[in-house]
């Protein structure tokens, strides 16, 4: 074991090596199978959700990677091209100064040079792709089909890009001159990437590729770009190629197309939520977490499971295990003819509540600790769960004596609760003092109401933990009686809350069957601070608009009156 | 240069707008030393109500003073576009190609400075630069607020060549959640953060150690030691760093602390084209950020390589 490298850093995904991407990169998310089909698929989805390296995964280079290191032949009936948006290319900004016509000649073009080079980069990625025979008509088709000029006397690949990127300057350069009437040659879908594609399939061991374009922060296209990127997904025929994009939820996705039209949903893309929300111990995204730990546990050789890594406080434990006997004990009492289920049931929904509930009222706060713990914590994103992990690992590293030699088997509890006792507090201190210098948007006045409406679904959940109610440790919650009209301000502030990750959503059933409704997730990493169990329960807890609103802007206490005024309710997973 | 003696005269006076103090003190006193004919003043729509007193006894002291004031020109945090053409096409109107111009860059967002550079680095128009610094101690607790979405200004991109990794090369100031914001946004592969030398506002315990440790944990980050008051050694400080980063980086440039840093990144945006200039806008101020009027530091940018 080696402790000098800390396995839980978690730097942008496109800062990995694809040996970091193939060792940490969890195959069988529940969506992977559409990001590497033939169809249009959007992936939406906050910061950290891991989109990018669901594409980095899923691009060639790491393919061929991974299909060597298993000594395989990679497989090319798949050709995924990953398509980095964000750089300074695409935050130009000159095209607003153009005229419509010029704006959308321009923004086009720039944005089908850097999907064809990524193109061609990807097809060289696999060894001996293409024989030299093949290069040289490649080469000549491609000058006459793109109507390029390929510098002599150098790879293709690399003629490509120079010739891709002499075309992109010229452009630029008549951009930063004040040009705006642009009278030189750009590339559009049909001449660029089609055109490419087309080539691309006379190499024998493309003739049947298909080519998946992996569009990453998509949002920062501009609208014309967007729009075009629309009118591609619009085409019926997916068997040469097809869009996978990517991009935040905060933006609502833009659906029209160059011509005027739209795509839809389900007909011309798919879509899948990359937020998923944590439900419950055998979950999709409690397995994956337990699997993406156990890659970087693995990876420093740690032989040792996430439970063994993370292991919980064995006082906590002990204490919940005594609040179970007391759970059982009760529901024995209340049920006394009741059926197993009736007994499982109420010792689940009860005996973390009991645990919290009996605690004295001087005690410090919880002893915090455990894996499950912090997959729950994570509120079911992947950079969430990976940050606690980090700087548990760093603080253990510091307090061990010899450091060169040190050997790290697992993080002692009481490390664990320093750590995400620290890390909650400074979430609210960020709530409070730097919402507002980082977030977009934010102005003082919503980051008090963000704050305030955060303090408020404490109390009111603590208020709920420590009563002998039917959902006591419900952490989540729907809005009733909501108007956009009349509830406007408070729509902004969870649109901030939202932004800045304080809180997620995701559609699930209502009580009402057919109906689906916005359920509002609080990021988990809130509540040790206060005191709450950041487990929650399957239950969400609705509440009032008007409550609400008064409770962002007027700091006015939401009213609990037990399970009579804020309808505790189970509710169904959707996923 | 500390002493507004020093100051050359000049025809027109370029300045934007402020409720703080030292925009009416410092206008005053320019118009005074440099003896204008015209000023050219523009203001910022959303704090129109705040910079209402000053801009109408500045109205009154030029009338007194025989300076042509055209009517004020708009602009708008919320409308770069716009801002841009007012401030382009403006400029462009009432100035006299090659004619010397003093360009009061006090309290001047770095985006209007920017663009007024290279509109008159267009004109060839030589430059003087006028900032004015609050009296000792005359800073408030905070400037701004609720940051709006980065932007590289339009004709100030540079060349960004394809495949090639970001490099963020930023101007640093008290606030470390903004520079943060820009390393979020542009998701750079490599960081060089300018910051402060001495000690002057506390400078070691809120600035230096702050960035240390926010940024220690971030892979490719480099500090770059500058002085931000000293225009010539700002520039050549950044030119030396930046210049070996373009072999491999898309650069992109922007400015968060002192003023004088700004207009010094401009000229190495002019010495090395390619790299691109990038606003961190904020959408709320402190009205009583700065209080009072002291030394001024002027100098001259001669124009000579148009952008």
């Amino acid at each position: 074991m080696t402790a000098k490298r800390n396995p839980f850093e978690y730097e942008q995904a496109t800062k990995l090596t694809p040996a970091e991407v193939r060792n940490y990169y969890i195959e069988d998310f529940n969506y992977a199978r559409f990001v590497s089909s033939r169809r249009n698929v959007f992936l939406v989805g906050e910061r950290g959700t891991g989109k990018t390296m669901t594409f980095l995964y899923y691009s060639m280079p790491t393919q061929v990677a991974k299909a060597t290191e298993s000594q395989k032949t990679p497989d090319l009936s798949l050709i995924s091209v990953y398509v980095p948006c964000n750089n300074p290319l695409t935050h130009r900004r000159e095209y607003e100064l153009l005229d419509p016509l010029n704006a959308s000649l321009v923004s086009e073009h720039f944005m089908v040079i850097s999907i064809m080079r990524e193109a061609l980069a990807a097809v060289y990625s696999v060894p001996n792709i293409i024989n030299d025979d093949e290069e040289t008509a490649l080469r000549t088709e491609i000058e006459y089909a793109l109507s390029l000029t390929l510098p002599k006397g150098i790879g293709l690949q690399r003629a490509f890009d120079l010739a891709l990127d002499k075309s992109s300057v010229n452009v630029q350069d008549l951009l930063n001159r004040d040009e705006d009437d642009i009278r030189i040659s750009l590339f559009s879908f049909n001449s660029g990437i089609r055109a490419l594609l087309a080539c691309l399939r006379q190499v024998s061991q493309l003739r049947d590729s298909h080519f998946s374009f992996m569009i990453d922060d998509a949002q920062l296209y501009n609208l014309y770009q967007i729009r075009a990127l629309n009118s591609w997904i619009a085409y019926r025929d997916n068997a040469l190629f097809s869009f996978k994009v990517a991009r935040t939820r905060a933006d609502d996705t833009p659906l029209h197309t160059s011509s005027g039209g739209s795509i839809l949903e389900g007909h011309d893309f798919t879509q899948i939520d990359m937020e998923q929300p944590y439900q419950k111990g055998t979950s999709a995204f409690w397995k994956l977490a337990k699997r993406i730990v156990q890659s970087r546990l693995d990876a420093i050789n740690a032989n040792a499971t996430p439970s063994d890594f993370f292991p919980e406080n064995p006082t906590f434990t002990e204490a919940l295990r005594v609040a179970a006997s007391k759970a059982k004990a009760e529901a024995r009492a209340k049920y006394p003819n009741g059926t197993s289920k009736q007994i499982a049931d109420y010792i689940y929904k009860y005996t973390r509540a009991i645990y919290f509930r009996e605690r004295s009222a001087r005690a410090n706060l919880p002893p915090y600790s455990g894996f499950t713990l912090l997959a729950h914590l994570s509120t079911g994103v992947i950079r969430n769960l990976l940050n606690p992990c980090y700087y548990m690992y760093d603080r253990h590293l510091s307090n061990l004596q010899d450091k060169n030699h040190a050997l790290v088997s697992h993080i002692p509890p009481s490390t664990q609760t320093e750590v995400i006792l620290e890390l909650s507090k400074e979430k609210w201190e960020w709530v409070q003092n730097d919402m507002v210098n980082r977030i977009e948007g934010c102005s003082g006045e919503l980051a008090k109401s963000v704050y305030q409406l955060l303090d408020n679904l404490a109390i009111l959940f603590r208020k709920r933990l420590l009563s002998k109610i039917s959902e006591p440790r419900a952490v989540e919650f729907t809005i009733s009686g909501l108007d956009d009209t009349k509830h406007a301000t408070l729509l902004e502030v969870l649109q901030i809350a939202r932004k800045a990750q304080l809180v997620y959503t995701y559609r699930s059933s209502a009580k009402d069957q057919g109906k689906r409704e916005t359920y509002y997730m609080p990021n988990r990493m809130l509540w040790p601070e206060r005191g709450l169990d950041p487990e929650g329960q399957h239950a969400r807890v609705s509440l009032t608009a008007d409550n609400l609103q008064k409770a962002a802007l007027n700091n006015i206490e939401i009213t609990f009156t037990g399970d009579k005024t804020d309808e505790p309710d189970l509710f169904t997973p959707a996923h | 240069m500390n002493q507004t003696s020093s100051l050359r005269h000049t025809d027109v006076i370029i300045t934007v707008a402020s409720w703080e103090e030292r925009f009416l003190m410092g206008t005053k006193r320019l118009i005074d030393t440099v003896r204008p004919s015209r000023l050219l003043m523009f203001y910022y729509k959303e704090y129109a109500e705040w910079s209402k007193d000053y801009r109408e006894q500045l109205a009154s002291f030029c009338n007194d003073a025989n300076v042509t004031l055209k009517p004020p020109v708009p602009l708008s945090f919320g409308s770069p576009l716009d801002s841009w053409k007012a401030l382009v096409e403006y400029s462009k109107k009432s100035i006299v190609s090659k004619e010397p111009i003093t360009l009061d860059i006090t309290t001047m967002p770095r985006e209007a400075m920017w663009t007024i550079c290279y509109v008159l680095g267009q004109m060839q128009a030589p430059l003087q630069y006028v900032y004015h610094k609050p009296q000792r101690n005359g800073y408030g607790d905070w400037l701004s607020r609720d940051p709006g979405q980065p932007r590289i200004l339009y004709r100030l991109a540079g060349i960004q060549h394809l495949g090639r990794e970001t490099a963020l090369v930023v101007q640093t100031g008290y606030d470390v959640e903004r520079v943060k914001q820009l390393v979020r946004y542009y998701e750079p592969e490599k960081v060089l953060l300018g910051l402060q030398t001495g000690d002057q506002f506390d400078n070691v315990r809120q600035n230096r150690e702050k960035y240390k440790s926010a940024f220690n944990t971030h892979r490719n980050v480099e500090i770059l030691d500058v002085d931000g008051y000293e225009l010539d050694g700002i520039q050549d400080a950044f030119v030396k760093s930046t210049e070996p980063l373009l072999e491999h980086h898309n650069v992109i440039l922007s400015s968060l602390g002192p003023k004088i840093g700004g207009l010094a990144l401009f000229r190495v945006k002019q010495r090395l084209p390619d790299v691109a200039l990038s606003y961190a806008p904020s959408n709320e101020f402190n009205q009583v950020y700065s209080s009072g009027i002291g030394d001024c530091i002027h100098g001259v940018l001669a124009n000579d390589a148009e952008t």
